[in-house]
């Protein structure tokens, strides 16, 4: 069973469609990357998933769970949703963003502060700004907090947008490398989107192109660059100088 | 403003809203005055003797004009004022009948009783300064018939009552070439020294007349009818409240007109307080002029005797605003259209005028605290609807939407996200919201609510700057005090996060 699937879900809004009949299924396990233009509709498509945008038509599964308005709390419990700049609250400390899902569930004492201090170490947050506030972190360890709270209900999907989008080109490579790590250890299904096919080889096992509200091509990067199923893919995937091109 | 009112007041008045009756508890007893000085002083014996004689009384001072103290006994809400057979056969009666045997007949089916005259007679007269009655030769009204240009002002009661202006001008065939100005009564003398108007109405014990070297103008077609002082009581006070039978027997026939205007001068134009007017009489003492108590010693006595009223109307209304309010912001900030018509009618409740949103309550509430507070519990919404709801809708799309992606249900979400980030927001309209209230408060005295607007109220009546000082200080100095109380508010209301990283 797939861990995600969206069939031919469609969304407009207005009269502007932002989202051409696209299906897309992530298996368990699974880690896509969904890159494309600006505005071709990445994020809503991501949100979608959570029941934050509700399609006109098609179908959304979490595992087994049609995502619907009844549904979609549960399901959000299953999935990690994590933003640019991490998306905290301001007005909770770093552990308290992390861990105010669980304790509003009535979870407290030594089982949660052991389960902080393990999502710390994975997403390499030192353990002593847990408790700063958002507003005094560095972009890369909100994004790191970002993720810890995505994570703290271990859920099946993870959803990730652009999670790397405002970090410098140090903070973002280490970023990678940890983000890399954690996926390798968990094992969830991970679709992340990002602007960067660097970042979508080294991340993901896959990468779907994403054009104007539909996905034109899936593959692995040597498919989209061997054989592009469409002159955007080939386009789009040769915007991306690399640094020794750069260099010559 | 203080015109606005008393006009406000009559309308309501004459909306003849019934209203049960309903008698104070038998322990207190009521004491009303209308506001001038000689209605606080003699209100202020009877309240005096009647403690003497063991009663529990309270002095509603300066409740209003004729009607609104008339109406207040009518419905209990005050025990006894002083009045005058005069105004009552004109005024409240209505009966033409003059003498105080007609008037107690009259007076009687409305549970209402008349006192014996207490000595002197307070009647309407009009006045000219002494240049102008010596040039012209004036000395009685229909002297005035054939001069046209003389400017008039007189006091609005005056201009608007049957036995005032309109038919006084009917029965000596006066006319004069620019209509009477209406007047605040004490603002008259200024006028009129200043050369301003050349007749006002003034009343025969006003102690101005001498001061302001007026002469009165003789009644030579005996239009004013007697104007004897008397006490109308409820017909059950004597036996609810002994001490009040020995009250009414004490100040049969007890004041003589001298006296009266002696009085009058001491309280108006020497600024003694009118209890220590009052109790020097009563204790036949002539009492000097020169004892006037400091502004800093009045606005410590004002604050101790009307400060807890203050603050009570404050803190209640505030509470009510608050406990409605924040409610109605969030329901506008959850339901879109809802949220437009609550924000629509809360704006336009504010922009009616406070002192008229005051009188809008007493058809509803009588006069006193209770509507007081209702008139300030509505005009502190507005800025706590509108401050949750602008607090609400400013959260950063972002956020909200993590609230909801990281599974929190709509009301934790309002909980433990939405309203805590607002919080600095919504802190802000309730802070607005209480420094307004303590202004609007001193406004409540003008319906009878007590507060520092007393001393306010009675000033602006008596021209009496220092009194509107000594009312105006203090509820000032509370304003400024409750902006820095907030200062400690929002250090325990508003999350540490939010107060440091000063985003949202
Ligand atoms: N709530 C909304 N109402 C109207 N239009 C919307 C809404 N949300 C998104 N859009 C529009 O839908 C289109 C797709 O938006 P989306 O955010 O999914 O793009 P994206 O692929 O994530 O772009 P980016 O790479 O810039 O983040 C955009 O043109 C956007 O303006
Ligand atoms: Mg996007």
């Amino acid at each position: 069973m797939a861990a995600l699937a969206l069939e031919r879900v469609t969304k407009a809004f207005g009269t502007r469609a932002v989202i051409r009949e696209t299906s897309l299924e992530l298996a368990a396990g699974e880690k896509l990357a969904l890159i494309g233009p600006s505005g071709c509709g990445k994020s809503t498509l991501l949100r979608m998933i959570l029941g934050l945008v509700v399609p006109d038509s098609g179908t959304v599964r979490v595992g087994d769970v049609v995502v619907s308005a009844s549904s979609a709390r549960a399901v959000r419990r299953r999935v990690g949703y994590v933003i640019q700049d991490g998306g905290l609250f301001p007005h909770l400390t770093a552990e308290e963003n992390v861990t105010l899902v669980s304790r509003l569930n009535g979870r407290d004492g030594a089982a949660l502060r052991a389960r902080v201090s393990e999502l710390a170490e994975l997403a390499g947050l030192p353990e002593a700004l847990l408790s700063r506030f958002p507003h005094a972190l560095s972009g890369g360890e909100r994004q790191r907090v970002g993720l810890m709270r995505a994570l703290m209900l271990d859920p099946d999907v993870l959803l990730l947008d652009e999670p790397l989008g405002a970090l410098d080109p140090i903070v973002r490579a280490r970023l990678q490398e940890d983000l890399r790590d954690a996926f390798r250890k968990l094992e969830k299904s991970v679709l992340l989107v990002t602007h960067d096919m660097a970042e979508a080889a080294y991340l993901a096992d896959s990468i779907a192109v994403m054009r104007d509200g539909a996905i034109v091509q899936r593959g692995t990067m040597k498919d989209l660059v061997d054989a592009p199923a469409h002159p955007f893919v080939a386009e789009f995937v040769g915007a991306q100088r690399t640094l020794t091109e750069a260099l010559r | 403003m203080k015109q606005a009112l008393v006009t406000a007041l009559l309308v309501l008045m004459s909306l003849a809203v019934t209203r049960t009756a309903s008698a104070k508890d038998g322990a207190t007893m009521r004491v009303g005055s209308k506001r001038f000085v000689e209605s606080y002083i003699l209100a202020e014996m009877v309240a005096q003797l009647a403690r003497e004689g063991g009663a529990s009384v309270e002095h509603d001072q300066g409740l209003g004009g004729t009607a609104v103290v008339f109406r207040a006994i009518e419905d209990g809400s005050i025990d006894v004022y002083p009045e005058y057979t005069g105004t009552l056969a004109a005024a409240t009666v209505k009966t033409g009948a003059s003498d105080l045997a007609a008037l107690r007949a009259a007076l009687a089916p409305r549970g209402l009783a008349i006192s014996d005259p207490l000595g002197f007679e307070n009647t309407y007269a009009l006045a000219v300064s002494r240049s102008v009655a010596t040039k012209l030769g004036l000395t009685k009204v229909s002297d005035l018939v054939g001069h046209p240009d003389l400017r008039v002002a007189m006091s609005h009661e005056f201009l608007g009552r049957r036995d005032g202006w309109p038919g006084l001008a009917e029965r000596y065939g006066l006319a004069f070439a620019a209509p009477p100005k209406a007047i605040d009564h004490a603002l008259a003398y200024e006028a009129i020294s200043r050369g301003e108007s050349d007749v006002i109405d003034v009343y025969t014990t006003d102690a101005k007349i001498g001061r302001f070297d007026l002469v009165v103008l003789a009644d030579d077609r005996r239009f004013f009818p007697p104007y004897d002082a008397v006490l109308v009581y409820r017909a059950d006070l004597p036996a609810r409240v002994p001490a009040f039978a020995k009250v009414l027997e004490r100040l049969r026939g007890a004041i003589d007109a001298t006296s009266m205007q002696k009085m009058n001068a001491r309280a108006e134009l020497d600024g003694v307080p009118f209890a220590r007017v009052a109790a020097d009489f009563l204790a036949k003492r002539a009492g000097s002029a020169g004892d006037r108590v400091g502004l800093l010693a009045g606005t410590l006595d004002v604050v101790k005797r009307h400060g807890p009223r203050h603050l009570m109307l404050v803190a209640v209304s505030l509470a009510m605003s608050i406990a409605v309010g924040v409610p109605l912001g969030i329901l506008a900030y959850a339901r879109r259209r809802v949220g437009a018509a609550v924000l629509g009618l809360a704006g336009v409740v504010q922009t009616i005028p406070s002192l008229a949103l005051f009188c809008f309550f007493i058809p509803l509430f009588g006069i006193g605290p209770v509507p007081a507070l209702a008139a300030l519990f509505v005009y502190g919404l507005l800025p706590i609807v509108r401050n949750t709801h602008a607090g609400l809708v400013s959260i950063p799309a972002d956020l909200r939407d993590s609230a909801i992606a990281i599974g929190l249900s709509p009301s934790e979400r309002l909980r433990h996200v939405e309203l805590p980030l607002a919080s600095r927001t919504i802190l802000a309209g309730i802070k607005t919201s209480a420094v307004v209230a303590v202004g609007s408060a001193t406004i409540a005295a003008f319906i009878g609510a007590g507060g520092f607007g007393e001393p306010i109220s009675t000033g602006l009546s008596l021209n009496d700057v220092t009194m509107i000082m000594e009312g105006a200080i203090p509820a000032a100095a509370m304003a400024l005090l409750v902006e820095g109380a907030f200062v400690v508010i929002e250090r325990a209301v508003v999350p540490r996060g939010l107060r440091e990283s000063r985003e949202v």
